[in-house]
């Protein structure tokens, strides 16, 4: 196997060098405007999906510079059967995961995306969120709905029900 | 689980499937075969059905399913401009063509049934490019003939036939080739999958919900482990097109693919970039599937729980399958879902779908699943 397939873990570990935990502003319903923390930091920063919603705890990735294929990851949800994750590109639905583990690079592939292979890449003004379902498929939790680009962004805020903005 | 679609939901799905192009992806390279020995394999599912009512005033219903397919590439050799020097397609399919209506006679009406059961086997030589891939040669044809459930004929041997084949690829990268038929001749089912997807004449309706896609991959690694990649993702997608499909249907097809292209991630054959081609991603035989079985699925929206809806809509995009129609269809759906959940005052229900409404950019949808929720205490 080549030296390039990099496990996720440690592609996770440089991102989460790159970027500390968000502290969550108050769910607001339904969310208007950017985040008073937005630019208190570089960690992800975006609206709540949903007023009252226990909160999915993201580590990454970070909002800009996070790279093509970066690595989606969060902290796990005390009675979440599953997760579900969905990545919202300015043109529409980019990708989407469903799955008990707490990462994944965008694609799902456990390694670096060899060069030349096919796959979905992030888009620049692309938003994300990952909720956490319970047995019976509702929503028990969610993360923020995040922006994220691969390259450095002038910063945009993701709109629940819009999209990026 | 399901009844019989009606003839007027699956025109409706077809009409929709007929406006999407015929590659979801943004090609911009060359799409050729990169030099080097290949392998590969051919899906061929579906179903032609036609009826109609003849002058004198007795019908007819005609059923071609496929029931068996075998179709796969074996040492398809490219060289250094993309073309194919040689190769086999190794040819095993089977299917029926049921028939049944009724004759006039003596001016009494005659219900009849007569049912061929057809077997093609065989090599066929392949040449061409990944524009125009040509298989073509001879292949052994047996058919057997039932009346009412009784065999009255039985072809003695076999009947030699003659078929051309010609598959087009529509993406290719360094690692998958992917493509459809686009022409064939010779006595097969597989001219059948190019007939229009609808006819409505005076006295004949025609549906065509037949497929034959193919892809291909190097031939290096453990080519078993490719090949039972391949036959998870043909058992799948057989899985999902029969019929409307249930969530587990979609999401085992998207990880059989997912597999699929997991192996040939560890192939490593894409370390150097090969010049003039550019990654591709939408799988467009992938993405015609899922389109065909997740359009199958909103013909039948009130089958399935406001939750499933949302598993199809997530699976249908981790496929790369929902295009502008379907998420508006999509959109459609979970607004009649969050109706009926506000009428039944499901708190859980309009929360998921508010949910999904947001992170799909449904915006009066999410206005309207946010506003029907309670207002929190505090």
């Amino acid at each position: 196997m080549s030296a390039r397939l990099v496990p996720i873990a440690a592609l996770l570990m440089l991102g989460s060098m790159a970027c500390s935990k968000a502290i969550r502003p108050e769910a607001t319903s339904p969310p208007q405007g950017p985040s008073p923390y937005q630019e208190a930091t570089a960690a992800p920063f975006g609206q709540p999906l949903l007023k009252g919603l226990p909160q999915v705890e993201v580590l990454g990735p970070p909002e800009s510079g996070a790279g093509e294929v970066p690595v989606f990851s969060w902290e796990s949800v005390e009675g979440a059967a599953t997760y579900d994750l969905v990545v919202l590109g300015p043109d529409g639905p980019l990708w989407a995961w469903q799955g008990k583990e707490t990462e994944v690079a965008l694609g799902a592939l456990p390694f670096e995306r060899p060069p030349g292979m096919g796959g979905p890449v992030i888009a620049a003004g692309s938003c994300w969120s990952v909720i956490a379902l319970n047995a019976d498929g509702h929503v028990v939790a969610a993360s923020d709905f995040l922006p994220v680009s691969p390259a450095e962004s002038i910063g945009h805020i993701c709109v629940p029900g819009s999209g990026g903005q | 689980m399901f009844g019989r679609r009606s003839r007027g939901a699956v025109a409706l799905g077809l009409a929709g499937l007929l406006v999407l192009p015929a590659s979801a992806s943004g090609q911009t390279g060359e799409i050729a075969f990169p030099p080097g020995i290949w392998e590969g394999s051919a899906f061929f599912n579906g179903t032609y059905e036609t009826a109609g009512v003849r002058a004198d005033g007795s019908s007819y219903e005609n059923v071609r399913r496929v029931t068996a397919s075998s179709i796969n590439f074996k040492e398809l050799v490219a060289n250094e401009k993309g073309e194919v020097i040689d190769g086999d397609m190794e040819v095993d399919i089977s299917w029926v063509d049921d028939g049944t209506g009724t004759t006039i006679a003596f001016g009494a009406v005659h219900p009849y049934h007569v049912r061929h059961e057809h077997r093609q086997t065989g090599s066929l030589a392949m040449t061409g490019s990944a524009r125009r891939l040509v298989a073509a040669g001879t292949l052994d044809w047996e058919t057997q003939t039932y009346s009412d459930g009784d065999l009255v004929e039985e072809v003695s041997g076999v009947e030699p036939v003659e078929v051309e084949w010609v598959f087009s690829a529509s993406e290719a990268n360094c690692a998958t080739v992917t493509g459809r038929l686009v022409e064939a001749t010779g006595v097969s089912l597989m001219a059948t999958v190019l007939l229009p997807q609808i006819v409505f004449e005076e006295d004949l309706e025609a549906f065509n919900e037949l497929v034959s896609l193919f892809w291909a991959w190097p031939q290096l690694g453990d080519p078993q482990v490719i090949k039972e990649a391949v036959e998870e993702v043909t058992i799948a997608a057989n899985e999902a097109l029969d019929g409307p499909p249930t969530v587990e249907d979609i999401l085992l097809l998207v990880r059989a693919v997912e597999a699929l292209r997991l192996e040939l991630a560890r192939l490593d054959v894409c370390q150097i970039p090969l010049e003039g081609f550019v990654p591709q991603f939408s799988d467009s035989w992938l993405a015609f599937i899922l389109r065909d079985a997740l359009a199958a699925a909103l013909e039948l929206v009130g089958e399935y729980t406001p939750q499933e809806l949302i598993a199809l809509l997530n699976a249908g995009v981790r496929g790369q399958a929902v295009d502008d129609d379907l998420h508006r269809r999509f959109g459609d759906a979970l607004g009649q879902a969050l109706d009926k959940a506000i009428e039944e005052e499901d708190v859980d229900t309009i929360r998921d779908i508010a949910t999904a409404a947001g992170r799909y950019g449904y915006s009066d949808l999410y206005k309207d699943a946010v506003a029907a929720l309670p207002e929190e205490p505090g």
